[in-house]
């Protein structure tokens, strides 16, 4: 009887060992396949690739476009370079924002629904961009030797309020407020940021909820 | 002046103590230990000298997990939040990577900055913890470098066992859990649940340190039977899961899922064989926008064991054994999605001799081999310990200690924060330790005194070094950069990158102090001192002096009792070369617990009693926001229903 144990004892061993995988299991909770995020603008809604410190994404209201601009530092001088479209209206480095002229307000409002439903622009004074030496990154890769590289440009503070980081690595927290954007021809866009990272957390994917022109 | 009234306040707890003295007074020194020599031992025979925090006392303390009784309970144990608030252990000169954890003698899987997840370990379940000092690789292998923590949990002892336990704290800090054991003839079960959850802390003084608002939920599963006399077989199947809230849209999932069996044969009455298969997978997910559950981290251990013991007689014991173990790593660290491995081997011995009735000296062998570079190593030990009489011992000892690279070490290929790379090393050596002890106990009556020194040389320790191609334009030159110029050609774009090496020497000198008393008349005291000293480093990364403190009075009527303690802990002040410093702190509970029936216990506690708060937080501050209240319960529904019998014995 005995031995009979043991005999059993000394097959479940590896049999237990056999059962589960090296390489681990449960591999069903996880999702393996998650959607990728298309870019682009369409019912109300628009999602940029603003991943890249080395670009500028330009948005067009008026003809509904969208387009990702490189930005080159030249090896001598440093000199940020980058070709600027014809026609747009608004423009996202990373998670900072320009306008082309504009100005911009925050609302209290948590969606574009809620602002149209107050019936007017609440009673706030708009705010242009403000210019800025050393506030876009363009390449961290020379952090550690102090040795950062940065595109001069115009920044509007006030949108740029959608996000704030904390700590290291950074935890972002959205503002959730619609901001309402004065365009250069006087017409008005409301934008509501919804999200900042792709479905696997890349972060720079942003996606925004907007309406143009806004009216009431 | 805080130092020297800190230090007014420990003396005067002792000497309190102390003048309480009387002859009919206890120490409890025969409780039994297993991890310094792997075999069964009592704490005056154990001839490395081990600190046990039992069950008693690790519910007066109400610690969740091992991290909070630690801090509590050892001197120099400290924790700070890390990169990404993640918890860091301090101890003694040693990090996190230099301890090694195990439960009922098993390693865990898993680890974020080089720490185990000390969430995973609910106190719930633990029957003691046994703390082993110094380097113990000849018994245990790779990572117990500065130290074995070895998590002994509960086996079921009663015909029945239902108990419940809930906290609520701070910060909306709860706990609820419970335990139901049964043991019938030859068969036995026990079945642990704990829930845990906590709000934010934002430390507000400075946005970047906060630890994030967390649930937990823990679940343990232990079946044993007994075959005859001689045969025991048992299993354990585990499951965690910690969610930690990030961010608005995302939360980190750290999932476990553990099992194991074991069989304990008993071939006769001086050879014992024991078998063991440990399965054991720790998994990191992120949960983007309640959707979408996204792995980037998984490490299996599969491990294979084998120890056999043999009495020669009643003086010489000699243990063989061995180890297989299947290592798998996963991390979005490495260069590509596919995860590595490792295949481990060891083996090792030891034999325990009391050569007379004085003296005892034991002795230990151990040869690993890591197939990553093809890594082989050989630790031993030696100690001996002389009893002067049934109260005074001394003890000294020699122990090797080693951690061999970790895949994360070799692999890694990482961009961290989109500006500097990290790599991996595949040319790493293992670091080695080495260990010399020396100690005297004394123990008599109401008494246990103990004092030991220590020194550790600490080689080839591995660390990320930073280097960068160009610095303000200029190129810079290194050995390395020749070494790994194919390596370098990926980053040729970037000037900055990481890269482990093995660094500088390190010794780790000091020396521990330990007081203990405790009367019939129901007090207790223990006082505890350790003075760390790093040389060879640039700059500090311990605290010089650290101190725990306990005071403890406990009376018992027919069905109420009460235990009131104060404790404290004092660490000084970090000074990292010069640079920079931060500050010395001293934390005070005082906790009520009370017994209602036997069977209930209420504990009241008041934590950081004298409202300690950083002049600013830092990595190394402790995650305090002030005084603090909490109370637990525990319920145990068999001493409830037996509460009559037990007094019938008494």
């Amino acid at each position: 009887m005995y031995k009979k144990n043991v005999c059993r004892l000394l097959l479940a061993l590896p049999l237990s060992a056999g059962m589960t995988s090296c390489d681990g299991m449960f591999d069903g909770i996880y999702d393996d396949e998650v959607p990728a995020v298309e870019t682009g603008m369409q019912f109300g809604q628009l999602t940029v690739d603003a991943t890249s410190y080395g670009q500028w994404v330009y948005i067009d209201f008026h003809n509904k476009t969208i387009q990702n601009v490189d930005i080159t530092t030249d090896s001598v001088s440093g000199t940020a370079n980058f070709i600027e479209p014809d026609e747009w209206d608004i423009a996202i480095h990373r998670f900072q924002v320009k306008t082309n002229n504009g100005s911009a307000i925050e609302t209290v409002y948590a969606s574009i629904d809620d602002l149209k439903k107050a019936g007017h622009l609440p009673d706030s004074t708009f705010l242009p961009d403000t210019w800025y030496d050393k506030k876009v990154i363009t390449d961290l890769s020379g952090m550690m030797s102090g040795n950062i590289k940065y595109c001069p440009s115009y920044v509007n503070d006030v949108v740029g309020r959608w996000i704030t980081s904390s700590g290291m690595p950074p935890t972002y927290t959205t503002s959730d407020k619609v901001y309402v954007i004065r365009l250069s021809d006087d017409s008005y866009a409301a934008i509501h940021f919804d999200s900042y990272m792709d479905n696997e957390g890349t972060k720079g994917y942003i996606t925004c909820s907007y309406e143009y022109p806004l009216k009431f | 002046m805080r130092k020297i009234a800190t230090i007014l306040a420990l003396a005067s707890l002792a000497s309190l103590a102390m003048a309480q003295a009387d002859r009919d007074s206890v120490v409890e020194i025969d409780e039994v230990v297993v991890t310094a020599t792997r075999t069964t031992k009592t704490l005056k025979d154990v001839p490395i000298i081990t600190r046990v925090v039992g069950a008693e006392e690790i519910k007066r303390t109400d610690a969740t997990n091992i991290q909070e009784l630690l801090q509590q309970e050892i001197p120099g144990a400290e924790f700070s939040y890390t990169m990404g608030s993640q918890p860091s252990l301090s101890f003694q000169g040693f990090s996190g990577k230099d301890v090694l954890f195990l439960i009922d003698g098993e390693r865990l899987a898993g680890e974020t900055l080089d720490n185990v997840d000390f969430t995973r370990i609910n106190m719930d379940d633990v029957e003691r913890v046994e703390i082993v000092k110094g380097a113990s690789s000849s018994l245990y292998g790779s990572n117990a470098v500065g130290g074995v923590i070895n998590i002994i949990t509960k086996k079921p002892q009663r015909p029945w066992d239902v108990i419940f336990n809930a906290k609520y704290g701070a910060h909306n800090e709860q706990r609820y859990g419970g335990t139901a054991a049964f043991k019938i003839g030859n068969f036995s079960t026990s079945t642990n649940l704990q829930h845990t959850s906590c709000d934010e802390v934002d430390f507000k003084k400075e946005s970047a340190y906060k630890a994030y608002g967390y649930n937990t939920r823990n679940f343990k599963e232990k079946l044993g039977y007994k075959f005859g006399k001689h045969f025991n077989l048992t299993g354990h199947a585990g499951y965690f899961l910690r969610e930690r809230n990030y961010s608005e849209s995302q939360t980190n999932r750290f999932r476990d899922f553990s099992g194991g069996l074991k069989a304990n044969i008993m071939l006769n009455y001086s050879n014992n064989l024991e078998l063991s298969y440990l399965y054991d997978q720790y998994d990191k997910s992120d949960f983007y926008y309640d959707e979408y559950d996204i792995l980037d981290y998984r490490n299996v251990q599969n491990t294979v064991r084998a120890l056999y013991t043999h009495d020669f007689n009643k003086d010489l014991n000699l243990i063989v054994g061995g180890d297989a173990v299947r290592d798998y790593l996963m991390t979005y660290q490495f260069a590509d999605t596919c995860g590595k491995h490792q295949y481990t081997a060891d083996l090792f011995t030891q034999a325990d001799w009391n050569l007379t009735k004085r003296w005892n000296a034991v002795g230990g062998l151990r040869f690993d081999h890591f197939s990553v570079n093809n890594n082989n190593h050989v630790t031993a030990k030696m100690g001996l310990m002389y009893k002067c009489n049934n109260d005074l011992r001394f003890r000294g000892s020699y122990a090797g200690g080693f951690r061999a690279p970790t895949l994360k070490e070799t692999e890694q290929e990482f961009l961290m924060g989109g500006f500097m790379y990290i790599y991996g090393n595949k040319e790493l050596k293992p670091e080695n330790s080495n260990n010399y002890q020396l100690s005297a106990e004394y123990a008599k009556g109401f008494l246990d005194f103990s004092v030991s020194g220590f020194y550790n040389t600490f080689d080839n320790r591995i660390s990320t070094r930073y280097d960068s191609l160009y610095y303000n334009g200029q190129p810079v030159t290194s050995k390395f950069r020749r070494e790994h110029a194919d390596k370098l050609k990926e980053c040729e774009k970037r000037d900055a990158y990481a890269i482990y090496e093995n660094m500088e020497d390190l010794q780790v000198t000091g020396f521990n102090v330990d007081l203990k008393t405790h009367f019939k008349c129901g007090i207790k005291a223990a006082v505890s001192y350790v003075y760390t000293h790093e040389s060879n480093l640039s700059s500090g990364s311990t605290r010089p002096h650290t101190a725990n403190c306990k005071l403890e009075y406990r009376h018992d009527w027919k069905n109420y009792g009460f235990n009131i303690g104060l404790s404290g802990r004092y660490l000084s002040e970090l000074d990292y070369g010069g640079s920079s410093s931060y500050e010395d702190y001293s934390i005070w509970k005082l906790s009520l617990m009370q017994y209602i029936c036997k069977g209930i216990s209420v504990n009241l506690t008041v934590d950081n009693l004298f409202n300690y708060v950083p002049a600013s937080y830092s990595a190394v501050s402790p995650s305090t926001t002030g005084t603090s209240f909490s109370v637990s319960t525990t319920i145990d529904l068999y001493k409830l229903t037996h509460r009559k019998e037990k007094d019938q014995k008494n």
